[in-house]
C-alpha cells in the first residue's frame, strides 16, 4: 500500500484510514502549523536530496492527486460552472484551506484566474519574492481538469511569498 | 527649502550641507514632487552612504504607493502593484477584493443571486442587501408573470383552459401527430339543457353546474390531456396518444359519472346529463378545424339522439 514501487500515482482515499476511529479522542483536526511542518521540512527534504525542479515537480503532482481525490471525495457534485465554483468555494471554506474568489471567467476561451486568500499552504510565510504554491496548481489543476472532463493546468502568478497578499492562479486549458 | 545652521560645535561646514541636501530631499517627497536620486554615493563615512540609500529605497516604494494608490482611484485594476511597504500589501488586498466584486457584478448581471461581498464592511451590507432585494424582485415578477399567464389561459369560473389556449394546444397537437404519424381523440361535450338549469334554478347555480361538471370531467382525465371550456356550456378535450377504443372508454366513464352526480346548491339539488362527441385524427384531415369539426358532427348526433350519450364520429 505505501511501500510499493510504482511510476505513476496508487493513492486512494483509503490510505487516509478511517480518523474517526484511529483518534476517537482527538478527533480530526489539527494546526495550521502542523501541516506546514510536514509541507516544509518535505520540501526542504526532497530538495536536499534532488533539487528544487524536482521537488516542484513533486508537489505539482501530489497536488494533483490530492485534488482528483478532493474532487471526488469531498466536493458535492454539479454540472454547471457556477455550481462548480460555489461548492468548491464552500468546501475550501468549511475545511479552512482558503478562501477562494474568481476574478475572471472566460468559459469559451478556457481562462479563469482565481485568488486564494489566507491560503494554508502560504499566507503569512515570510516574503522571499518567490512563489510557493505548486501543490496548490496541481490541486487546482486537477479540479478544474475534473469538473471540465478535459486536462486544465494552474499556474500562481501572485503568492503571499511575492509579497501579494493573495496567490492568484491562472487556470488554462493544458495543450496537450 | 530648510536651511540647517550650525546647531552645535560638532559639526562642520560639510556636515550641514549633507544634511541639507537630505532635508531638501525629504522636504520634496513630502510635497509630493519627484526629487529624483539622493546621491550621496561619494561620501566618505558609510553611515552617510547608508542613508542615501534608505532614503533613496524609501523614495522608489513611495512612488510605487502613489502609483498604485492612483490605479486603484481611477478604477484600473489590472495595474500591477509592486509591494515595497506594508501599506501596499494593503492595497493589493483592495486590489483582489475590487477584482473579485467586478467579476461577482457580472455574475449577478447573468442571473446568479448568489453572490455575496464580503470583507467590505458597510458596502458588504449593502451590496448584498441590494442583491437579495433584486432576487426578491425577480421573483415576485416571475409569480406575477406565472399568474398572468394564467389568467390568459384559464377561465375564470371553472379553471380549465380557455378557447384560445385549448386552441393552441390542439393546433400544435395536429401538427405534432401529423409530423411524427401519430395519433389523438378529440371529445366535443354540451350539457343538456342547460339553459334550462340556468331559467329555473337561477345563474348561481348555473355556475356551480359548471364548476361540478369540469371537477369531474378532469378527474377522468390524465396529466396529458387537455380540456377547454370553449363557449358556455360547451367542453373539448384533446386526448393525446389515445386511440378511438381508449377515447370511447373516457367518454363513456365521465358520461356515466356525470349522470350519476347530483349537485347540491343552497339546499337544491340539481341533476343533469351531457351529449359527447368523439373523432381521432384521420390521415385525410387538412387541420385541426376538420377534426374539431368531426367530432362537433358526432355531438350534434348524440343530441338528436336523446341526449345524454356518446356518439363516435
Ligand atoms: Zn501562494
Amino acid at each position: 500500500m505505501f511501500r510499493e514501487e510504482r511510476k505513476s500515482s496508487r493513492f486512494d482515499w483509503s490510505h487516509l484510514g478511517d480518523i474517526e476511529w484511529g483518534r476517537p479522542n482527538l478527533g480530526p483536526q489539527t494546526t495550521v502549523a502542523v501541516y506546514r511542518l510536514m509541507q516544509f521540512t518535505l520540501r526542504d527534504a526532497i530538495i536536499s536530496h534532488t533539487d528544487v525542479a524536482t521537488a516542484n515537480r513533486i508537489f505539482f503532482d501530489a497536488g494533483q492527486s490530492a485534488g482528483k481525490a478532493f474532487h471526488e471525495h469531498l466536493l458535492r457534485n454539479t454540472h454547471d460552472f457556477e455550481g462548480f465554483i460555489a461548492a468548491l468555494q464552500e468546501t475550501l471554506r468549511t475545511f479552512s484551506i482558503g478562501i477562494l474568489r474568481l476574478e475572471t471567467s472566460d468559459l469559451l476561451k478556457s481562462r479563469f484566474v482565481l485568488t486564494v486568500a489566507e491560503d494554508l499552504d502560504c499566507s503569512g510565510l515570510p516574503i522571499t519574492d518567490e512563489s510557493v504554491c505548486t501543490f496548490d496548481e496541481g490541486f487546482l489543476s486537477a479540479l478544474f481538469s475534473a469538473h471540465f472532463g478535459k486536462q486544465f493546468t494552474a499556474r500562481e502568478t501572485d503568492c503571499w511569498c511575492t509579497g501579494d497578499r493573495v496567490c492568484r492562479f491562472e487556470v488554462l486549458l493544458a495543450d496537450v | 527649502m530648510c536651511n540647517l545652521k550650525k546647531t552645535g560645535n560638532y559639526m562642520d561646514h560639510k556636515d550641514v550641507e549633507r544634511l541639507d541636501k537630505i532635508s531638501a530631499h525629504l522636504h520634496a517627497l513630502l510635497h509630493n514632487e519627484q526629487p529624483g536620486l539622493l546621491n550621496l554615493a561619494g561620501e566618505p563615512e558609510d553611515e552617510i552612504r547608508q542613508v542615501g540609500e534608505f532614503v533613496n529605497t524609501l523614495t522608489d516604494a513611495l512612488s510605487s504607493l502613489t502609483n498604485a494608490a492612483h490605479h486603484l482611484s481611477i478604477g484600473d485594476m489590472d495595474a500591477r502593484i509592486i509591494a515595497k511597504l506594508p501599506a501596499c500589501h494593503h492595497l493589493k488586498n483592495l486590489q483582489a477584493t475590487l477584482r473579485h466584486l467586478t467579476w461577482q457584478t457580472g455574475q449577478i448581471a447573468k442571473g446568479d443571486f448568489s453572490q455575496r461581498v464580503e470583507f467590505l464592511g458597510e458596502f458588504s451590507h449593502s451590496f448584498n442587501w441590494m442583491v437579495e432585494q433584486l432576487e426578491a424582485y425577480r421573483q415576485r415578477i416571475l409569480g406575477q408573470n406565472r399568474e398572468l399567464e394564467r389568467l390568459a389561459t384559464t377561465d375564470p369560473l371553472t379553471g380549465v383552459y380557455n378557447r384560445r389556449y385549448f386552441m393552441d394546444f390542439a393546433t400544435k397537437e395536429f401538427l405534432r401527430s401529423q409530423r411524427y404519424s401519430r395519433i389523438f381523440s378529440a371529445i366535443q361535450m354540451d350539457i343538456d339543457h342547460f339553459k334550462k338549469i340556468n331559467d329555473t334554478h337561477g345563474h348561481s347555480v348555473g355556475d356551480e353546474v359548471l364548476k361540478a361538471f369540469t371537477a369531474n370531467c378532469l378527474e377522468v382525465l390524465r396529466e396529458s390531456d387537455v380540456l377547454g371550456r370553449i363557449g358556455g356550456e360547451e367542453f373539448s378535450i384533446i386526448l393525446p396518444e389515445t386511440e378511438r377504443a381508449g377515447a370511447l372508454i373516457v367518454a363513456e366513464r365521465f358520461r356515466q359519472a356525470i349522470a350519476d352526480l347530483k349537485v347540491h346548491v343552497d339546499e337544491q339539488v340539481v341533476h343533469f346529463t351531457v351529449s359527447i362527441g368523439i373523432t381521432i385524427l384521420r390521415q385525410d384531415d387538412t387541420g385541426i378545424e376538420a377534426v374539431l369539426r368531426r367530432a362537433d358532427e358526432a355531438l350534434y348526433l348524440a343530441k338528436n339522439g336523446g341526449r345524454n350519450k356518446v356518439v363516435s364520429a
